[in-house]
């Protein structure tokens, strides 16, 4: 969530002070990131017998070196000991920073989104939808996705969805039970803030189930990745090799990441050209504005 | 206050409680975040 503040703060005002802001918060969230992808890793291997011991022992003794790291990290940034004092620069930091007025910030913000939106797009453009690598392409898309909807929790209530009367045909496909009563989906409340940013329910839900799809996929790949890097960590065999071994440990049931890669391509291609993201942002509002149900 | 310092002071709060109790756990902030409530779970690992 620090991450995500300062990720998008910096876009707005004081661009050096929550750039250093966001590294720092990065540098931990990265960490975290890689930590879960081996906890992630023993889980899955943990539920297959046929996963040999030297591979769960390699993802282990990762998820044990990882942890090992980030507390070198917590230590060395001054996260923890020496009495918070990263947290107490932070707090300096950001109490001189120059902060906007509520409505020229969250017209600021929609503009951000605006251009985060264009970003995304222009990744997938030098992609053509071709997706080959599930960490490069799929897991990345999907980071990028989900900071779009980890903003509205990080910025506590001034990102609001629309009330939906009308729904369009092509969006009922997304609108599952599932994404629909998921509490992910519900933004905080509006609480004091004054001025505020609409999205779009139904693109929002659409996008929503967009990122759940990609997080399936991804994870798929992952298992697949993972077992491949323990593969050839333990012993010297080339990609193809280390591939095939893959597939036989993970039995018939386990589809090729090809074919992986290609449901992702192909769930991508559908949303992005039915031009949704670009629909996402509805307006700003005013609180008036928002009672009426603007 | 500014709206946005208000929502850095809320998760900088957090972070601060986490580091702490991270250090009475001997240093397992994963295992710290892990148990936390899902939805503050997923917000940290993106």
């Amino acid at each position: 969530m620090l991450e995500g503040l300062a990720k998008l703060y910096k876009e707005l005002h004081n661009e050096k002070r929550f750039t250093k802001i966001k590294e720092q918060c990065k540098l931990i969230e990265d960490s975290l990131g890689q930590i879960d992808y081996y906890d992630f890793l023993q889980t899955a291997f943990a539920e297959n017998k046929q996963i040999p011991p030297y591979a769960r022992q390699y993802v282990k003794q990762q998820f044990l070196n990882k942890i090992a790291q980030l507390n070198e990290i917590l230590i060395d940034k001054d996260w923890i000991k020496k009495d918070n004092k990263r947290v107490k620069k932070i707090a300096q930091k950001i109490s001189e920073a120059d902060w906007m007025k509520p409505q020229q910030e969250v017209e600021s913000i929609q503009q951000f989104y605006g251009e985060a939106i264009y970003a995304i797009i222009e990744f997938l453009d030098e992609t053509s939808f071709h997706f080959d690598n599930v960490e490069e392409d799929v897991h990345e898309l999907r980071r990028k996705l989900r900071w779009l909807s980890i903003y509205p929790h990080a910025l506590q209530g001034c990102i609001q969805l629309t009330k939906e009367k009308k729904m369009l045909p092509h969006l009922k496909k997304y609108l599952t039970k599932a994404i629909t009563t998921s509490p992910f989906n519900s933004f905080p409340a509006a609480a004091d803030n004054t001025s505020f940013l609409l999205l779009n329910k139904n693109y929002f839900l659409a996008l929503s189930w967009l990122i759940a799809e990609l997080g399936n996929l991804k994870d798929e790949g992952l298992i697949i990745a993972g077992l491949k890097e323990a593969i050839q960590q333990a012993t010297s065999v080339n990609d193809a090799d280390a591939y095939k071994k893959t597939y036989i440990l993970l039995g018939k049931k386990q589809r090729k990441m090809e074919s992986i890669l290609n449901d992702a391509e192909k769930i991508t291609k559908t949303f992005v050209t039915e031009n949704n993201l670009e629909h996402l942002v509805f307006s700003t509002a005013t609180i008036a504005e928002k009672n009426r149900g603007k | 206050m500014s709206n946005g310092l208000n929502r850095f002071a809320f998760f900088l709060k957090q972070a601060e409680d986490l580091m702490s109790n991270a250090e009475k756990q001997k240093m397992q902030l994963y295992g710290c975040i892990k148990t936390m409530p899902e939805q503050l779970f997923l917000c940290w690992k993106v």
